[in-house]
């Protein structure tokens, strides 16, 4: 189904946004922690990660590690934010419409 | 795959990356190994969780995105300059994660073995672009399987029983994509490097100039060729004749020389099943006064063609694998099959038809109606004048320029994916039909 392929890459970056607003966070961690939440290959993280911080909405910085090469950090910009928040408000709208959708599909098939 | 494996690969796929985003890109995922590994993980399994390296360059290029085909393969890489390398791609030559004393030099039956893989592995991502998940279960099953042994094997052969091995796990992929497609792109792919390997071959220069003056017998030019490179140019001038240049093997060069008009046709046959890939043809026609001719005709399995000018009732063009430029054309109609290949039109006064299986298709300045039929592949067209516009692809963006003020009928419909279109005018003077099962479609002044 490439429709579920591409609904998983669309919320990719909004994921992102949103572990990355918690605390900020480096392409691994990002990679381990939104698989587990959403089934997409690891891999598929770095080009979002690279089009948030292209679009302004995320900056890098790099922090030496004790165990490993160092580690590029990623930060949330205040556009980044204001953004995030959009994109979660207009999540809930598209989430609530299509589900509206489902339930009365789902009362005509009844 | 392993760690080296995957670079190299994500290396090549990504090619079409400015280099400093490359670098990035590259070092975020060597690092994502490095992090794997301190868990415990083996670079196989980090490998697997990371998937195809070919999804990830084709993500960070965006819509954009031109998977590195064969032929773009074995332009950059001329064989005769890359001999002395321990390996053949300029871009993955000089990846640090290959070093000179793992691949040494005068080994040169591994470097042979290695170019055959990594040839096969481009005919591979032709075919990935058309299965998806055949791209990655391919290159999996080619890589994770008889590397070991590819990389120990002295020469072409037993890379061939190598990939007769493989083809038979790829059975179980039926109902994905035909076992006979991908044999077809396999044994291109190994036929060709089986000939580098055992043909010496030194092009030698041919010349040669028909000339019809000012009959008006000459009616068609065909031209067919197997591999390499077509330029045709067609110039105004007092006469009729064709001035050729080429750069081949013997037996063809002496039938080119023997060719000449024969009824009223002219038929260049310049198939040769032990070809090599650096062929050249070149071919300088010139017409007199507005003379038309009936039908042009070109047909080729693997390379390029670029043809320019010149006045037809119709142009027939085929081609299997590879690059197709055409412009300044003025035809009745034009007709184009392909079946893997990029494409670029420019000023065709000529109604178009293509059909193509998988590729790229752009079509600038046009005049008359354009019908395209794609499997895979976006399109790009630019309207001169108002016509009628047809686009149907299973796979791919559209983007359709129309003349500003033009006032057109609209019809664009897509199974997934935006649909941007400016106002339609019901009575309008044309129409547009522009449809796709996946991928944006745009339509704009």
């Amino acid at each position: 189904m490439k429709e579920i392929v591409q609904f998983k890459k669309g919320v990719l970056g909004l994921c992102a946004m949103m572990l990355i607003h918690k605390r900020d966070r480096y392409g691994f961690e990002l990679a381990q922690t939104i698989s587990e939440h959403v089934d997409v290959a690891e891999g598929a993280i770095y080009p979002v990660l690279r089009r948030l911080v292209a679009d302004g909405h995320c900056s890098t910085y790099l922090q030496e590690s004790t165990e490993g090469p160092p580690r590029k950090y990623y930060r949330l910009t205040p556009e980044g934010k204001i953004y995030m928040e959009q994109l979660v408000h207009e999540w809930g709208r598209f989430v609530s419409n299509i589900n509206g959708l489902i339930e009365s599909y789902e009362t005509e098939v009844e | 795959m392993n760690k080296q494996e995957y670079l190299a690969l994500l290396r090549f796929y990504s090619q079409q990356l400015a280099p400093e985003v490359q670098s990035d890109l590259l070092s975020e995922v060597e690092a994502h190994f490095i992090y794997g590994e301190q868990q415990g993980k083996t670079e196989e399994q980090i490998a697997e969780e990371l998937g195809d390296p070919i999804e990830i360059a084709k993500e960070t290029v965006g819509p954009s995105y031109k998977a590195p085909d064969l032929s773009a393969y074995q332009e950059k890489c001329p064989t005769d300059e890359s001999l002395n390398y321990s390996y053949s791609h300029p871009n993955y030559a000089d990846y640090s994660g290959y070093s000179e004393s793992e691949y040494p030099t005068q080994s040169s039956g591994l470097f042979k073995a290695k170019k055959s893989l990594f040839t096969l592995l481009s005919a591979f991502t032709l075919i990935v672009v058309g299965g998806g998940l055949l791209v990655s279960t391919g290159v999996a099953y080619f890589i994770d399987g008889p590397d070991e042994k590819v990389a120990a094997s002295a020469s072409v052969e037993s890379i061939l029983e190598n990939v007769d091995k493989q083809l038979e796990h790829l059975e179980d992929l039926g109902e994905l994509v035909s076992k006979e497609d991908i044999k077809d792109i396999v044994e291109a792919s190994t036929t060709f490097a089986w000939d580098e390997e055992y043909s010496e071959f030194e092009g030698t220069h041919y010349e040669g100039v028909i000339k019809m003056g000012n009959s008006s017998k000459w009616k068609d030019l065909i031209i067919e060729t197997d591999i390499g490179e077509v330029d045709i140019e067609f110039k105004q001038g007092d006469r009729n004749e064709i001035a050729w240049k080429a750069v081949t093997a013997p037996s063809v060069g002496e039938r080119m020389e023997a060719t000449q008009l024969k009824n009223d046709q002219i038929i260049f046959e310049l198939d040769e099943s032990d070809m090599y890939a650096n062929y050249q043809y070149s071919f300088v026609v010139t017409l007199r006064d507005n003379y038309e001719l009936r039908k042009l005709q070109l047909e080729q399995e693997l390379g390029e063609i670029n043809v320019k000018g010149g006045k037809f009732e119709r142009v027939e063009i085929q081609m299997d694998n590879g690059i197709l430029r055409a412009s300044d054309i003025s035809s009745r109609s034009m007709n184009v099959e392909l079946e893997n290949g990029s494409t670029e039109f420019e000023r065709i006064d000529s109604i178009v038809n293509v059909e193509s299986d998988n590729g790229e298709i752009k079509i600038l300045e046009t005049t008359k109606p354009v019908n395209i039929k794609l499997d895979l592949g976006s399109v790009n067209l630019e309207m001169k004048q108002p016509h009628n516009v047809d686009v149907k692809t299973n796979m791919g963006a559209i983007e359709i320029e129309i003349p500003q003020g033009a006032k057109g009928k609209y019809l664009a419909k897509s199974g997934l994916g935006e649909v941007e279109v400016p106002a339609s005018y019901d009575n309008g003077t044309f129409r547009v039909n522009a449809k796709t099962d996946a991928g944006t479609i745009i339509i704009k002044e």
